[in-house]
């Protein structure tokens, strides 16, 4: 398979448990837990799916969704959202940014695989 | 005999008499030699046109048919005389102060000077005034008429009418000529008023003549007159109570009403004390003027033939003894009253028509954008002749129209009736402040339209207007509207009928309106004008003058702008004149200044009027324009309490305003803060979830299985750290932390702190232990947690390369203050106003696991010590200061 | 001539006397009318139970009380001419 996955998120452990899951399904994951290097790297080189921290410092996801959202050649790249403050409004700010899935922390880690399988097309 | 030619020349002769004697008077007033006009006597004998040629020919014949029922006309007129001090005084007084110009005009300027009053005053006054001045002619020409028949017929007079207009023309150029000379027609008409005068002196004379020639000339002496009247058809007394009373009101209430009595009493009055000599003078010439009625009636029943007008006694007795000189002198003595009257009837008419239909009508014409200033004048002149001629005209018309005879001869009564519908409007105006223009109008409609009805329209016979039915047996046969027994009251007189119901329904009206309506402003002012009169021209003399003055604007000022205030600018400025006292001169410039000062208050327009007034003598009392500034005052008040009330309101709005925007950031708060404890528990327990998941997998290796294991236990402990914090949190702010205070030595204290803070040795602490050897009374273990909580953000955040924190005690004061500082780049100035704040994170994302707890709890803590903490700028590095109180205790009481 | 007494006249003692002379102007009209209602009660010829007054007589009467009347205002007048007004 061999697909990449870009996960933006800034807490150590949840990266390590993401990467955990991912790569033991044979994914590819790069992190980063800054918006401004993760951008780069997607300029860089384009990955099958992003996940998405809602909550940064700096830049918060949302910020960085509009951003991919903005630009040509990732306009339809499938992005998953997480966050950690289940509330709605969260939620609706996220589908107007244009999201492709959100899911809110804690998750299953069966469902996060599940999810970015959906969205590479798998 | 008298030829014909002769009369007409004599009598060409008096009226060339009379105007030369106006002539005279007019260039008299003009070259200011007046005293001698303005003499009360003149006034009083002007006052004569009450005396017309229905009293001069008219009361011999009354007298012969009644008696001496004749003396009520003269009666009425002598008790408002007698009475002057009552009623007349006043009337007079209003006149002068408000510049009255007619009956019309009084009525309408006390009821707001209201245009349709004028209208119907006017109106009533043309109907009732006509027919009299139709009168006066008839009169003439029947004198005239007389000569005729005792003549030859060598000389073929004209017809009666021929005769009639002549004489209204004539009298209509004279009235014109001497009438209208002046614009103002409030000022006097010196030569009228001096031609009327002179009419009066030739009529009572010719009547006194008259009657001395026939007492002492045909019935040989008083005692000789007795015994035939004893004789006599009228040797009774056969006056009707009704009509005693009734007439006698009548003639009082005309004497006040007519238009042409209102013309001289009041108009044509030139200073008020004239009415103290008329109140005796006018009643004695009254007395004089009736004094030979009976004697000339009684003997001219004798002596004439059975079938002779007792109305023409006068003319037809000194003829028939022969006596010409003597017939000319009473004819002359007719004449005089009957021109006096329609000249001065057609003056007062022609005022009312002018003034109150023609000038509003053609004006209203205008167009309202031109200025009508240059045209009034010689518009005003020209309506007023043209007023005149047309009475006359009129007066002729009706002359010609109802063929003279009896039912002329009966108009002077009912003229009488009608003209005294002013009189509750009139009344009720000068003395009752309540009465209102409504209850004027309908009063006065509802006496006419009952006058007409059951006086005037029945005068012209049965079957004339009123057909014979009608006046037999009511509209449509209902019995109580028969016009002469309103309401079923048969049996009455028909003119105390009339005016009984007429005055009694137009009083009752007038008030019951009144009563139930409200006057507007301008009839509210022009009322207590009216009534205060007394009040308001009192006339000011000598020195005292300034002192009433600045009195009475020291009191007006301190009503408007207060009293402290006014005394001080009064006495400012009497100090400024060399005065001691609060009564400066009312000199222009203090006037000035007053005005300036008033009008701060009241508007400039407002101030100018009320100085203007008091200052001015003009015709608005103080007492009006204390109640105006009152008034003005009391709005004032009003409007502040307004002000205050609508302030109020908006201090209630804005408060409202501010604690909707409260709750709302409360709310918003509230969602942030849940949002933010929802953020820091979820993210540990993903962590703890994600690898309880993954150490399900068996295929894991012990490494990494030991490795998850520990982040699961590391992520369970900062959750219940986070726990914890929010739990102290919580209780801190709330207020409800149970302090446990305690001396202790604050280096010890400190150094517990650094032990606790479990260092790692990456961060060196300096400190100066001999300034921190004092004892500090508070909760130890809370401070101490506020010190481990700032020393464990140094070791975090300091980002120096050798990192190090300096801990500095001092007291200033009964403040203890214990300063961390460290050698890091410090806190942006944006950051250190929130990093007091939950759950705040700095914006450079520097952030070493906790939850952004820590130092909203130091706060709070210290804030329960009863200190402080602050973040301290410009230290050259990160640096928080604690300051305390050195006894909790004193702070916590 | 009529200025100086005008201001001297009325002392303030006089008061009352001025405001029995208002009184008496005002009483006046009313003593007339009453004196003038008399000849109401001569009554007229109603069929002849009491004889009505003559007539030489009632003028007598009339004419009487007329000039008594006159010649009370004529007395009163100077006095009231100088009266200020106070009602």
């Amino acid at each position: 398979m061999g697909k990449r996955v870009l996960l933006i998120e800034d807490e150590p452990n949840i990266i390590e448990a993401v990467r955990f899951i991912l790569s033991r399904d044979g994914w590819h994951v790069d992190t980063h837990s800054d918006g401004a290097t993760a951008m780069a790297a997607v300029a860089h080189r384009m990955p099958d799916v992003i996940i998405l921290d809602a909550m940064l410092p700096n830049r918060s996801g949302f910020e960085i969704l509009r951003d991919l959202r903005g630009q040509d050649d990732t306009r339809n790249l499938p992005v998953l959202m997480l966050t950690a403050r289940g509330q709605t409004k969260d939620r609706e700010r996220a589908e107007e940014a244009g999201v492709s899935d959100y899911m809110t922390k804690p998750f299953s880690n069966s469902d996060v695989l599940e999810r970015v399988r959906a969205l590479a097309g798998d | 005999m008298v030829p014909f030619n002769f009369l007409v020349a004599v009598c060409l002769g008096y009226v060339a008499i009379l105007f030369l004697v106006a002539f005279w008077a007019e260039r008299r007033a003009a070259a200011g030699k007046d005293g001698w006009l303005r003499s009360p006597y003149i006034y009083t004998l002007s006052l004569s046109v009450y005396c017309t040629a229905w009293t001069f020919y008219g009361a011999v014949g009354y007298a012969a048919r009644s008696g001496l029922e004749f003396l009520t006309i003269y009666l009425g007129p002598t008790a408002i005389m007698i009475g002057w001090w009552l009623l007349l005084r006043k009337l007079v007084r209003i006149g002068q102060s408000q510049r009255i110009t007619s009956v019309a005009d009084l009525i309408s300027s006390r009821f707001g000077k209201s245009t349709v009053l004028g209208v119907i005053v006017t109106l009533l006054a043309v109907v009732g005034t006509t027919p009299y001045i139709a009168l006066q002619l008839q009169s003439v020409t029947l004198s005239f008429s007389v000569f005729a028949a005792q003549s030859s017929e060598a000389w073929t007079p004209p017809s009666l009418n021929a005769t009639a207009l002549w004489v209204a023309g004539g009298l209509a150029a004279f009235t014109i000529i001497f009438g209208t000379r002046k614009i103002d027609s409030n000022e006097r008409h010196h030569g009228v008023v001096m031609a009327i005068a002179v009419e009066a002196v030739v009529k009572l004379f010719a009547l006194i003549a008259v009657g001395v020639f026939v007492v002492w000339g045909i019935a040989g002496g008083v005692g000789g007159v007795m015994e035939r009247i004893d004789a006599s058809p009228i040797a009774q007394w056969q006056v009707t109570n009704g009509r005693w009373i009734g007439l006698t009101f009548l003639s009082a209430a005309a004497f006040l009403c007519l238009p042409r009595m209102f013309q001289v009493l009041v108009v044509e009055n030139a200073d008020e004390r004239h009415l103290s000599t008329a109140s005796w003078a006018f009643p004695a010439y009254l007395l004089a003027m009736s004094l030979f009625v009976l004697p000339i009636a009684v003997i001219g029943l004798e002596v004439l033939p059975a079938g002779a007008n007792p109305d023409l006694f006068v003319l037809t007795l000194p003829l028939s003894m022969g006596q010409e000189g003597l017939a000319m002198l009473s004819f002359l003595g007719g004449f005089s009253s009957a021109t006096s009257m329609v000249i001065v009837a057609s003056i007062a008419l022609a005022t009312m028509v002018s003034n109150h239909i023609v000038m509003p009508i053609w004006l209203r014409l205008q167009p309202k954008d031109v200025s009508v200033s240059g045209d009034v004048r010689s518009v005003l002149i020209v309506s007023r002749r043209a007023s005149i001629a047309a009475v006359l005209a009129l007066g002729y018309m009706y002359y010609v129209m109802s063929g003279g005879g009896a039912a002329l001869a009966a108009i002077g009564l009912i003229s009488f009736v009608g003209v005294a519908q002013f009189l509750p409007a009139m009344l009720g105006g000068i003395f009752w402040r309540g009465a209102n223009g409504r209850g004027a109008a309908v009063g006065l409609l509802l006496g006419a339209a009952i006058w007409a009805y059951s006086l005037f329209l029945p005068s012209f016979g049965a079957g004339a207007i009123l057909s014979e039915q009608l006046l037999a047996e009511g509209p449509w046969g209902v019995g109580w509207l028969r016009p002469q027994a309103l309401f079923g009251i048969e049996g009455l007189d028909p003119v105390v009928h009339a005016v009984l119901w007429s005055m009694l329904l137009n009083t009752v009206t007038f008030v019951g309106v009144s009563l139930f309506t409200f006057p507007n402003a301008l009839e509210r002012l022009q009322g207590a004008q009216f009534i205060n009169v007394f009040h308001l021209s009192r006339e000011t003399k000598g020195w005292q003058a300034s002192r009433v003055e600045s009195e009475d604007l020291l009191i007006m000022a301190q009503r408007i702008i207060g009293g402290r205030d006014a005394q001080r600018l009064f006495a400012d400025a009497a100090n400024k004149q060399g005065k001691v006292g609060y009564l400066p001169d009312p000199t222009p410039e203090f006037l000035e200044k007053l005005e300036r000062e008033l009008a701060g208050s009241v508007g400039a327009a407002t101030a100018h009027a009320m100085v203007g007034q008091i200052v001015g003598r003009a015709s608005v009392s103080v007492e009006d324009l204390m109640a105006v500034a009152d008034e003005t005052q009391q709005m004032m008040e009003y409007s502040n309490q307004l002000e205050a009330k609508s302030d109020e309101l908006a201090r209630t709005a804005r408060k409202l305003r501010e604690a909707n925007e409260k709750l709302t950031a409360l709310s918003e708060q509230k969602d942030t803060f849940l949002s933010q404890i929802s953020h820091e528990l979820r993210t540990p327990m993903t962590s703890i979830r994600a690898f309880a998941e993954i150490l399900q997998d068996p295929s894991l290796e012990h490494d990494d299985t030991k490795r998850y294991a520990d982040i699961i236990f590391r992520e369970t402990i900062r959750l219940t750290r986070l726990l914890d914090d929010l739990l102290d949190l919580s209780v801190l702010e709330n207020g409800t932390v149970a302090l446990d205070i305690s001396a202790g030595d604050l280096g010890a204290l400190i150094d517990r702190s650094i032990s606790a803070a479990a260092l790692t040795g990456r961060l060196t602490i300096k400190r100066n232990p001999a300034r921190e050897v004092r004892v500090i009374e508070t909760d130890q273990d809370r401070l101490a947690q506020v010190f481990i909580n700032l020393i464990k953000n140094a070791e975090k955040y300091c980002d120096a390369d050798k990192p190090e924190l300096k801990i500095s005690v001092r007291s200033v004061g009964d403040v203890l203050q214990v300063d961390f500082v460290d050698n890091g780049k410090g806190i942006s100035p944006a950051d250190s106003e929130v990093i007091f704040e939950k759950f705040s994170r700095l914006s450079d994302g520097a952030r070493a696991g906790g939850a952004g707890l820590g130092l909203a709890i130091c706060r709070e803590i210290v804030l329960n010590l009863g200190g402080e903490i602050a973040y301290l700028p410009g230290q050259g590095g990160g640096a928080f200061r604690v300051s305390l109180p050195s006894r909790v205790a004193l702070a916590a009481e | 001539m009529a200025e100086r007494p005008k201001i001297s006249f009325f002392l303030p003692q006089d008061g009352f006397r001025r405001r029995r002379l208002a009184d008496a102007a005002r009483i006046l009209p009313v003593l007339g009318g009453i004196l003038m209602m008399i000849p109401m009660l001569w009554g007229v010829d109603q069929g002849g139970e009491a004889d009505p007054a003559k007539t030489s007589n009632a003028a007598v009467y009339v004419f009487c009380v007329w000039a008594g009347v006159i010649i009370a205002a004529a007395m009163l007048a100077p006095f009231l001419a100088r009266i200020e007004d106070e009602d």
